[in-house]
């Protein structure tokens, strides 16, 4: 073990004469500075891996802040096992216990890298840690293993004490699963090593692999802690990478974390479908264009922000002009993007009014073509349908019914030479409509 | 629309705008040019002068440029029927001094007309890029696309992709065919490979080069159990045509899948329809 550096700042002023007063003052300003500026101490430590504890002589209190990082390669098996490597995260407890039972840790990850404060119990540390410790007194850092003969290798841990964000962790994904998977569950704000108020920043950002919309859409919320106390705080209809910022005096600590999806189970969206086209001649229909448009994802697994996690459902030709169940248009709201009821109330809205204007344009087609019968209510609903996909026309020679000849009259026939594709987009949805 | 409407020009007088700009629009074209007022005036210009064309209609992007050289200033602009921004629809407005003409070309999810006006053969004219499907739209799943080369041509837009064989074989077909040489590991995502494909087989065909090129991959593609794959190969058979495309594609009109079933009965039926209207 060695402590490599722990830099501290150690003031000399000098008091021989009177003509440095003024030096003097200078210097108490300089110190007052550097002391409301200073980083957190920081020290770097290397692990002894053929012992059970190495101490850091970091003295910490009950309540400060505790960052730890660590690197590095342990074979725990050496001579024998050459590919028995871990770095400090070690091997899950579940597929270690039977093999490594006498760890000094036993539940925490085998030949990962622990932790404790004063002799108390040991922690997780793994390569990540941000923590307000519980208790006061040295911390040490070590390996939980049951024998240390055989390692070899090295860790490295960096330890940074002070003011410090001890939650939201950097990282942590939290999913909205509540509030029928519309928000997320409390997300609590907690700093440690503070004294006094706490001012946090909290800024979403949200925007599609394919960095739509631009900008991307902004949140930021603003609030107050006290000493250790703490704020919680719920996302609804939102979600994306949240850039975490407290502020303690002068001193300044930021963290992200990331809100993502939660899978909604197709009936939830069946039953939800149901309920806004209740009224229409086809009830089902909203669930064949959300089948059509999403195949019933508003959220699917992809790489965003740096993490594989479920994700508002883009349209993958442009990578997120349009998102969610309908694919509606990203830019327009992100609610669309993040609550899978306000995504599909908007796609049922915009059909009924793509219904009301495709009863405007039969009649304007009667009106050119005497005698021509109106269309029947599902008619209507697959001429709406034209509309209300990517194949939408004003031209009266583009919609789902043209007019044809039927000797002395006028007869509907489906235009499959006028919108081919727009016809086909409509079938696609009747056929797809879920029936349970 | 033969009715006589605002000329477009004259809005811009209006706004002083040829005054600000000091430019002759006999001079070649002024793709980009925007007129003072920008888009609320472009709006209420397309609500005034193009008819039904512009009824339940988004304006996306646009251009005032002279299309044909006659020194007056015509207008183009992407605009949306579905109320979800699909912007698939080039709105334009000739301004031929007597009369303004109003005309809708199909195209596909042209948010921006940035790049899309450019002179391609150095003669003085406008050439518009215009991007469009090549398959079906299936939602958020992915579809093809291609470049289509539109110019002016009597009094309306007309495709003259096949007359810029140069503008193909440098800016589509070589980096077309750089990405497919990437071996197959590489790739990005699961149908990047076969949209090039579909795309670069496309430009064969309008070239004239290779007039069923595509045709036996399709064939392939319609035997994948992918119901993706089989909706690329429809698109490609319904377009080559041919008995043994015909054959397939109706059996296709089969397919357990909804999406695949609804466009290969609309591909059958749309070129009846054709060779009935022909």
């Amino acid at each position: 073990m060695s402590h490599r550096s722990t830099p501290t700042f150690v003031p000399s002023p000098s008091s021989k004469s009177l003509i440095f007063f003024h030096r003097r003052c200078l210097l108490a300003v300089l110190i007052f500075w550097l002391s409301a500026h200073a980083a957190p101490a920081q020290t770097n430590i290397d692990i002894v891996l053929t012992q059970t504890w190495t101490p850091t002589g970091i003295s910490v209190a009950t309540g400060e802040g505790l960052t730890i990082h660590a690197s590095g390669i342990m074979n725990w098996y050496t001579g024998t096992c050459p590919s028995c490597t871990s770095d400090p995260n070690g091997v899950a407890w579940a597929q270690c216990a039977t093999s490594a039972p006498g760890v000094v840790a036993p539940g925490l990850n085998c030949w990962s890298l622990i932790g404790r404060i004063g002799g108390g119990p040991p922690f997780q540390v793994g390569t990540s840690l941000t923590l307000a410790a519980s208790a006061s007194g040295e911390l040490e850092l070590g390996v939980n293993d049951d024998f240390y003969y055989d390692n070899t290798g090295s860790w490295v841990a960096t330890v940074t004490h002070g003011f410090a964000i001890a939650s939201p962790l950097s990282g942590k994904v939290v999913s909205l699963s509540e509030m029928s998977y519309t928000a997320s569950p409390s997300v609590t704000f907690k700093a440690a090593g503070a004294a006094g108020a706490v001012n946090w920043t909290a800024a979403l950002e949200y925007q599609t692999s394919g960095k739509r919309p631009n900008p991307p859409f902004h949140s930021t919320r603003t609030f107050k802690t006290l000493d250790s106390g703490s704020e919680n705080q719920t996302y609804a209809s939102q979600g994306g990478q949240v850039t975490v910022t407290a502020k303690s005096g002068e001193q300044t600590r930021t963290t992200k974390f990331l809100i993502t999806g939660a899978p909604v189970p197709d009936h939830d969206i069946t039953e939800r479908l149901l309920s806004l086209y209740s009224q229409g001649a086809t009830p089902r229909l909203m669930t064949g264009v959300a089948q059509v448009e999403s195949t019933y994802f508003q959220f699917r697994g992809r790489l965003l922000y740096g993490t594989s996690a479920l994700w508002p459902y883009e349209s993958a030709e442009d990578h997120g002009s349009h998102i969610g169940l309908m694919m509606m248009p990203t830019k327009e709201n992100l609610k669309y993007a993040w609550d899978w009821q306000v995504n599909t109330q908007a796609g049922v809205t915009l059909f009924k009014a793509k219904l009301a204007s495709a009863g405007r344009l039969m009649k304007r087609i009667i009106q050119m073509h005497p005698g021509l019968r109106e269309l029947t209510s599902v008619e209507l609903e697959h001429m709406a349908l034209v509309l209300y996909g990517p194949r939408a026309s004003a031209d009266l020679g583009k919609q789902y019914y043209a007019p044809t000849r039927s000797g002395n009259g006028w007869t509907w026939i489906v235009n499959n030479a006028g919108n081919r594709l727009g016809v086909g987009y409509a079938n696609s949805c009747f056929q797809s409509i879920h029936f349970e | 629309m033969p009715k006589q409407r605002t000329p477009l020009i004259a809005l811009l007088v209006a706004f002083g705008i040829l005054a600000a700009i000091g430019v002759g629009f006999a001079a070649p074209p002024v793709a980009g040019l925007r007129p003072f007022g920008g888009r609320s005036a472009i709006d209420a210009y397309l609500r005034a002068n193009a008819g039904e064309a512009y009824e339940d209609a988004t304006l996306g992007d646009y251009r005032v440029l002279d299309l044909d050289n006659d020194g007056r200033a015509d207008l183009i602009a992407t605009v949306d029927y579905s109320g979800r921004r699909f912007f698939n629809h080039l709105l334009v407005l000739h301004d031929g001094g007597k009369r303004l003409t109003v005309q809708v070309v199909d195209a596909w999810n042209i948010e921006s007309l940035d790049g899309a006006v450019q002179d391609l053969n150095g003669d003085g004219r406008v050439e518009i890029l215009l991007r469009q499907s090549l398959t079906p739209y299936l939602g958020a799943k992915p579809m093809a696309g291609w470049t289509a080369v539109f110019r002016f041509e009597g009094d309306k837009l007309v495709d003259q992709s096949e007359r810029f064989p140069q503008f193909y074989d440098t800016r589509i077909l070589a980096p077309i065919e750089r990405e497919l040489a990437v071996p197959e590991g590489d790739s990005k995502a699961p149908y990047d490979k076969d949209l090039l494909t579909l795309e670069r087989d496309k430009v064969l065909r309008v070239l004239g080069r290779v007039p069923a090129a595509g045709l036996d991959w399709a064939l392939s593609l319609a035997r994948s159990e992918d119901p993706v794959r089989r909706i690329f190969a429809l698109s490609v058979l319904a377009e080559v045509g041919g008995s043994e495309a015909t054959a397939v594609l109706k059996a296709l009109g089969e397919d357990l899948d909804p999406q695949v079933a609804s466009y290969a009965v609309v591909a059958v039926a749309g070129g009846n329809a054709r060779r009935a209207g022909e």
